[in-house]
C-alpha cells in the first residue's frame, strides 16, 4: 500500500520598494496605525491609482528569477469581496493575464535536481491589518492596504512537506538575493498558503484537497503539512475522504482546525479595473531588467565551484544566504586560501548561527577578524582549540582576535624548550600511561597529549606535544 | 436565461436586499442583456486580435518616490468609532 502526497503552495511576498502600488504614502514596515494612508489607499470616492514602475519592475525581476515568460500586455482586475481588512470592497490583483506566466525552479533533493513548476506570479496589493482585541473588538490599522505583493502560485509539483520546505527556502534566499523582497515571515512580508492532499497509489483514490493558511514560520508550515499529510492518509485508510475546506495552523495545539467548507466557493466577480489602463510591458524595458539581474544562488553556486575548488555540498551551503556568501568571498579576499577559509565559515561560524538563530550581517563578526583568526592558527600562532574559543570571543565581544589573543596571553608555546620542560614533567607523572602506550594502548598518547594541554593552559602546540611525547618514550623509557 | 435563484445570489455577495418584485424585475432585464451578448457570437471574429482591454489607453507609471500621506484626525474622521488611531468594529473572525 503506497501513498502519493501532492503539495501545491501560494506565496504571497511584499515588494521592498519604497511607495505603495497605487499611491505615493510610504511603504516603511509598521509606523503608527493609520498614518501611511492617503485618499487612494483608503479608498474614497474619486481618488484614482497610479502604477508604481518599481513594484511592476520587482515582479519582473521575480519573473526573471523563476525562468517565468514575462506578458507584455497585462492588466490589473478586480477581486471582489467584502471584508474589514479591504477598504474598497475589492482588491486589485490580475485575474486572467498574471504579468508573469509559467516558469520554473530547481530544488537539491536526496534523489537529485528536481523541477517546481510555477503556474504564475501576478502582481496585486495588500490588505489592512485586523487586530483582535480581549474585548471582543476588531482594530484596524491601514497602513499595510496597497502595499505592493507578488503572488506565486507552483503547480502541485512537491510530494513531500520537505520538498516544500526545500522550495520555500530557495524561493526566499532567490527573492533576497535579487532584493525585491525583505521576505522576514515574522513581520509578515513573507506569508504561505498550502494545498495538500493524497492520492492511494493502488486505488487512484484521492482525498479532496486542503488548503491551510495562517503559516508564519516554514517550521510552522512543514509541521502543519505532515500533520495534514498524515490526517489524509488516515481518512483514507478508514475508507472516507477529507472535506474540501480551509483549515488554519495552531502552532500551540500542534494541529490544524477547520476555518469554513469550500461549498460556498468565493465568487470573486473578477472584473477589468477601469480606474487603470491596459499595461504595456516594452521588451527593451525587460532586457534592460533581464541585464542588470544580480548573480543568483544557483549561479553563484557553479562559479564557487569553478573558482575556489570547493565540493557542490560546501559551494551550496555557502551561497544558500547572499550574506554568507559575500562574507566567504571578502574574508577569502584578506586571506587567500579557500579551502580552509571554507571549512571555519562552514564549521563554528555556521554553528554558532544556527546556535543564536542570527544571520552573519547581525553578528561582530567581520571578514577582517575571521582572515586575522585564519591567519593566527595557520602560521600557528595559536592552535586550532584556542583558535576556536577565540572566535566565540568575537562574536561576544566584537573585540578582533589579536587584541583578544594578548589580553588573554594565548599565543601557542612552539618553543622546543618550553614544550619540552612541560613534556618531561607529564611524562614522570603518568609513567603508567607510557607503559600503556607501549602495551599498544593508542589512547594512553591521546591522555599524555592531554596533560601537556593542560598544563600550558591550552597554548602548547598539540602537533609539537605529539611529537615530543613520542621521541622522549623513544629516548628514555 | 437568469433565474431568480442567480439574482438572489448576486445580490447576496454585494450585500444588498431587494424585494420579490424587483428581483424578478432584474431576472428579466438580465436575461434580455444576456441575450443580446448571445448575438455577438454570430460574428465570425477568427481573425480579429483578442481584446485584453477595453480601452486603448496604457498605463502611465508612477516613479517611486514618497509623497505625503494625510494626517491621521483626517483619515478615522468619519468613521463612528476609533481607539488610538484604528478603527474600531465589532469583532469579526473570518
Ligand atoms: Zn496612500
Amino acid at each position: 500500500m503506497g501513498y502519493k502526497t501532492v503539495i501545491g503552495l501560494e506565496i504571497h511576498a511584499e515588494l521592498s520598494t519604497e511607495t505603495k502600488m497605487f499611491c505615493s504614502c510610504t511603504n516603511a514596515f509598521g509606523g503608527e496605525a493609520n498614518t501611511h494612508c492617503c485618499p487612494v489607499c483608503m479608498g474614497l470616492p474619486g481618488a484614482l491609482p497610479v502604477l508604481n514602475k518599481k513594484a511592476v519592475e520587482y515582479a519582473i525581476k521575480a519573473g526573471i528569477a523563476f525562468n517565468t515568460k514575462i506578458n507584455t500586455k497585462t492588466r490589473m482586475d478586480r477581486k471582489n469581496y467584502f471584508y474589514a481588512d479591504l477598504v474598497k470592497g475589492y482588491q486589485i490583483s490580475q485575474d486572467t493575464i498574471p504579468l508573469c506566466g509559467e516558469g520554473y525552479t530547481e530544488i537539491e533533493i536526496e534523489e537529485g535536481t528536481k523541477r517546481v513548476n510555477l503556474q504564475r506570479i501576478h502582481i496585486e496589493e495588500d490588505t489592512g491589518k485586523l487586530t483582535h482585541t480581549m474585548d471582543g473588538d476588531t482594530l484596524i490599522d491601514y497602513n499595510r492596504a496597497g502595499v505592493p505583493l507578488i503572488e506565486i502560485v507552483t503547480k502541485p509539483d512537491m510530494n513531500t512537506p520537505e520538498e516544500a520546505r526545500l522550495f520555500l527556502e530557495k524561493l526566499r534566499a532567490t527573492l533576497k538575493y535579487i532584493e525585491v523582497s525583505d521576505v522576514k515571515m515574522e513581520e509578515g512580508s513573507l506569508r504561505c498558503d498550502v494545498n495538500i492532499n493524497v492520492v492511494d497509489t493502488e486505488t487512484g483514490l484521492k482525498t479532496n484537497i486542503t488548503e491551510i493558511k495562517n503559516l508564519n514560520s516554514f517550521r510552522g508550515a512543514v509541521k502543519a503539512m505532515e500533520y495534514e499529510e498524515k490526517r489524509h492518509i488516515d481518512t483514507l485508510k478508514q475508507g472516507q475522504n477529507t472535506l474540501k475546506e480551509t483549515r488554519r495552523w495552531d502552532e500551540v495545539k500542534g494541529e490544524t482546525i477547520s476555518m469554513r467548507e469550500k461549498g460556498d466557493t468565493a465568487d470573486y466577480r473578477f472584473a477589468a479595473d477601469g480606474d487603470l489602463a491596459a499595461i504595456e510591458i516594452p521588451e527593451e524595458w525587460v532586457n534592460e531588467i533581464r541585464n542588470s539581474m544580480p548573480e543568483l544562488p544557483h549561479h553563484k553556486k557553479e562559479r564557487f565551484v569553478k573558482e575556489y575548488a570547493l565540493s557542490e555540498y560546501d559551494a551550496g551551503v555557502l551561497t544558500a544566504s547572499k550574506a554568507l556568501a559575500m562574507f566567504f568571498e571578502d574574508t577569502v579576499k584578506l586571506l587567500d586560501d579557500p579551502k580552509l577559509v571554507s571549512n571555519w565559515v562552514m564549521g563554528d561560524v555556521l554553528r554558532r548561527l544556527k546556535d543564536d538563530d542570527v544571520e552573519i550581517e547581525d553578528t561582530k563578526l567581520s571578514p577582517k577578524d575571521l582572515s586575522q583568526l585564519i591567519a593566527l592558527v595557520k602560521s600557528e600562532k595559536i592552535n586550532n582549540n584556542t583558535g576556536k574559543k577565540v572566535l566565540k570571543e568575537i562574536f561576544d565581544t566584537g573585540k578582533d582576535p589579536e587584541t583578544i589573543v594578548k589580553e588573554k596571553g594565548l599565543i601557542q608555546i612552539s618553543d622546543e624548550s618550553q614544550v619540552r620542560e612541560i613534556v618531561e614533567k607529564v611524562l614522570e607523572d603518568n609513567k603508567q600511561s607510557i607503559e600503556d602506550y607501549k602495551s599498544g594502548k593508542d589512547r594512553a598518547l591521546g591522555f599524555l597529549v592531554g596533560q601537556v594541554m593542560k598544563i600550558s593552559r591550552g597554548k602548547a602546540n598539540p602537533q609539537l606535544a605529539n611529537k615530543m611525547i613520542l621521541d622522549i618514550i623513544k629516548e628514555k623509557y | 436565461m437568469v433565474t431568480k435563484e442567480q439574482i438572489q445570489q448576486i445580490a447576496s455577495l454585494c450585500k444588498l436586499k431587494y424585494t420579490e418584485g424587483e428581483i424578478d424585475e432584474f431576472a428579466k432585464n438580465f436575461s434580455q442583456v444576456l441575450g443580446y451578448m448571445e448575438k455577438l457570437k454570430e460574428v465570425d471574429a477568427d481573425n480579429v486580435e483578442p481584446l485584453y482591454f477595453i480601452s486603448d489607453h496604457v498605463q502611465r507609471f508612477r516613479e517611486d518616490v514618497v509623497g505625503e500621506s494625510l494626517q491621521r484626525e483626517d483619515v478615522v474622521k468619519n468613521t463612528t468609532e476609533e481607539q488610538f488611531g484604528y478603527f474600531k468594529i465589532l469583532r469579526i473572525v473570518e
